[in-house]
């Protein structure tokens, strides 16, 4: 099945090794391509591909020390969709294995070819892959230009074709059935290629399908099953850990997202993810280091963003405030990938004033108070230079600095302001709530009633140990909610007094009433429970030392 | 982590990147072979020769080199098959024109038996090496003609390739048997790339069935075949 279009197209070659270059080159003349354009990196690659439109492009993988790779070129030809029409993206590497490299990126090319191979091997592959380019352009053209309807007809008249892109075609069909939300249509297909054979791209179909459709139990489910047949297909731990992220599973989002990450740590994409949920779960330490890779990723990539520098910033502080972590070179991390991002973005003034607010938490965390205020005021001057109000997000950070460096009454305040600001505002007001003693947005006043409701379900039927796991997932989410504070103390009170003293329960119960005592004063409707609680902790009788493990 | 696994890890780190740095310098140089003999074709028996020795050489090292990673990733890596629809008369041919030079300095015949649309569930680049591994071997045994074929038998792919010549010998005939026993893992280098084979034929698991590999001799007209199933 030679392919007999060669004088015709136009091609890209990327390589820097010139030696490699040239002998690539003389190959591709033997199969009588005429049009070939040749770089050494990168840059000029995308530069190329900005301005001509190619048929074929061949990549080198590994594009020297410290450069892009040509993974990162493909990401971002993807990306901004400049490669028209599928024209076929192959990538040469020298590794091994194409999995060792690949089983770690979010982008795969269309094929790929192991160093060393022949000018046989070479155009047997380009054969096969201009080939299959042809039969299938017509469908890739309607796609392109938006004209499913006429993609749909053209797929389903290659599958009743017969022959071997049968498969490919019902893959493209499903997905354009998705596209328009035909989701019974899209089941169907699904559901017909699952009749001969298990196979990865249908089941996440079908998974797809229902989630769509709301079925998020069923969905969660499916994917379950095919991460533990296919543990390496990536995009169904990213399709199950939104799921979770859905139904409100976070803890489970956050585990999904670290087994896949464990799997495939170099996906910037994946990582910023992971960075994002376990920040929504206040696991810190774990956010912190998602985002340190994933600053570390995006030094190459077009997805790094000004938020992902920031977001580091701001768990990097909490760590180390909040939780008095100890931890060793991060601090040094988040201030360089702070000053990485100034140097990389032209902040705006929100991401300018958040970006001195950030600094100025992560100094007062480093016990550095003086450059921490220098740091705030000019944040508050480049705030106060603002005719108009500043984001949400800049807003918050202004109060979460303020509580840090000790002026509570003036964040009370502000919070105070934000609330009747942003009234009506679901999105801000969720934004908020964790700031919050009582959370101020619809959902999460709902998340707050149905997690409290579980909990005292649980506390009531004795189910002590659950109730308190159910109380701890409520604090994480709403970390200055009273209510909830007072009634994890009183599950760990009831778990100790059914099954005895427990030195860990203990510190968590003593500590989670300080919580409490710390933001309430003697008149807060709920002191008077404080107390009662308080009183019964300290009456719990220590059990006296095994002696065997002390 | 201890001395041990430290010196450990830092051994299979420079492996993986002297292997790579390998590959590279065996990919020139056969290029290089490849162009010599395109610029100055040989002119007698002997230097038909002489290429065909650098040709095998290069190309069994360079099988050699992948078949050790694979293994190794394998066992104690993050490597695992990734199986996938294929078309199988692309796996073949992309075999096919890898080892092109070899088959053409030994003066091998290589016939193709496969269905134009024939498509199957398997990881295309570890069936690939397989598939290479045993071409590389077969073109220092075979005296004129090679045949790969592929056929749907009981809902398993079963490939097959058969060559001209003496046959496998006796040892290499109980081989795959002895793998599935646990009786013998490999003791030699021919033997390497069958314990490759079985590796990777039983890694294929669908549905309870397992893949498997077999070798058997062709009786009166010489010759051996060598049989992959997957299921």
């Amino acid at each position: 099945m030679a392919y007999n279009n060669y004088p015709q197209l136009r091609v890209l070659v990327i390589d820097d090794f010139k030696q490699f270059l040239d002998t690539l080159c003389s190959i591709l003349d033997t199969f009588g391509i005429e049009k070939v354009d040749t770089v050494t990196n990168g840059n000029q690659a995308l530069k190329l591909c900005s301005m001509n439109s190619y048929d074929l492009v061949l990549c080198d993988y590994n594009l020297g020390d410290g450069k892009k790779t040509g993974l990162h070129i493909l990401e971002i030809l993807r990306k901004n969709n400049t490669l028209k029409s599928h024209a076929p993206f192959l990538l040469i590497t020298a590794e091994v294995s194409k999995h060792m490299v690949m089983a770690t990126y979010d982008y795969a090319p269309d094929a790929y070819l192991t160093k060393p191979f022949s000018a046989a091997a070479l155009k047997q592959r380009l054969d096969k892959l201009l080939t299959q380019r042809e039969a299938m352009i017509k469908i890739y053209q309607a796609e392109e230009n938006n004209d499913l309807d006429l993609a749909i007809a053209l797929c389903k008249q290659k599958m009743a074709e017969g022959g071997r892109y049968t498969s490919i075609c019902r893959k493209i069909l499903g997905e354009l059935y998705v596209r328009q939300q035909r989701y019974d249509l899209a089941e169907q297909v699904y559901s017909k290629a699952l009749e001969e054979r298990t196979l990865g791209w249908a089941q996440m179909g079908l998974a797809r399908v229902l989630k769509a459709r709301g079925q998020m139990a069923q969905a969660s489910e499916c994917l379950q099953a095919l991460i533990v047949e296919t543990p390496s297909l990536m995009q169904a731990y990213d399709l199950l850990a939104e799921t979770q992220q859905e139904m409100g599973d976070i803890d489970l989002s956050q585990a999904t997202l670290e087994e896949a990450v464990s799997i495939s740590p170099l996906s910037i994409l994946r990582q910023q993810r992971l960075g994002n949920v376990a920040q929504a779960n206040q696991d810190l330490s774990v956010a912190a280091e998602a985002y340190q890779c994933s600053v570390k990723l995006g030094t190459h990539s077009c997805y790094d963003q000004v938020e992902v520098h920031l977001n580091f910033g701001r768990t990097m502080a909490a760590l180390l405030i909040e939780h008095n972590t100890q931890v060793e070179e991060l601090p040094d991390k988040a201030l360089k990938a702070l000053k990485v991002a100034a140097e990389r973005f032209d902040f705006n003034a929100d991401q300018e004033a958040q970006f001195l607010l950030v600094k100025s938490q992560v100094y007062q965390g480093l016990d550095d108070p003086t450059r921490a205020e220098k740091l705030l005021q000019q944040a508050e001057k480049v705030i106060s230079e603002q005719s108009e109000n500043m984001d949400i997000e800049t807003q918050l950070d202004l109060v979460q600095t303020l509580v840090v460096s000790g002026q509570k009454k003036r964040a009370e305040n502000l919070l105070g302001e934000l609330a009747q600001q942003f009234e009506g505002d679901e999105k801000a007001l969720e934004k908020i709530d964790p700031f919050l003693d009582e959370p101020q947005s619809g959902v999460n006043r709902k998340r707050v009633a149905a997690l409290n409701r579980e909990g005292i379900g649980l506390y009531n039927q004795g189910s002590f140990n659950e109730s308190v796991v159910c109380f701890e997932r409520a604090q994480k989410m709403f970390p200055r909610h009273i209510g909830i504070h007072l009634n994890l103390a009183q599950s760990l009170i009831g778990e100790m007094q059914e099954n005895g003293f427990e030195q860990k329960l203990m510190d968590l119960c003593l500590a989670t009433l300080q919580k409490v005592i710390t933001n309430i004063t003697s008149e807060h409707k709920s002191f008077s429970r404080y107390k009662k609680l308080s009183d019964k902790a300290q009456k719990i009788p220590k059990l006296p030392l095994g002696g065997s493990h002390e | 982590m201890n001395d041990e696994e430290d010196f450990y890890f830092n051994f299979v780190n420079m492996l993986n990147t002297s292997v790579c740095d390998m590959k590279n310098s065996l990919g020139l140089l056969l290029h290089t072979i490849d162009d010599i003999r395109t610029e100055m074709p040989p002119q007698n028996e002997k230097q038909v020769k002489y290429f065909a020795t650098l040709q095998y050489q290069a190309s069994r090292m360079n099988g050699e080199l992948i078949k050790l990673l694979t293994i190794h990733q394998l066992e104690h890596g993050n490597l695992t098959v990734q199986s996938d629809e294929c078309i199988v008369l692309d796996t073949f041919e992309e075999q096919l024109a890898l080892n092109d030079s070899l088959m053409k300095i030994h003066d091998l015949t290589v016939r193709v038996d496969c269905d134009y649309d024939l498509v199957w569930h398997y990881d295309s680049e570890l069936v690939g090496s397989v598939i290479q591994s045993v071409l590389i071997n077969l073109s220092q045994y075979t005296s004129h003609c090679l045949t790969l074929c592929a056929v749907i038998q009981d809902r398993k792919l079963v490939i097959t390739i058969t060559n001209d010549g003496e046959g496998y010998t006796e040892a290499m005939l109980n081989a795959p048997k002895a793998f599935e026993n646990g009786t013998q893992i490999f003791c030699n280098s021919s033997n390497f790339g069958l314990y490759y084979a079985y590796k990777v034929a039983t890694l294929h698991v669908y549905e309870k069935n397992k893949g498997s590999i077999s070798l058997a001799n062709c009786g009166e007209q010489g010759g051996g075949i060598f049989t992959l199933v997957l299921p």
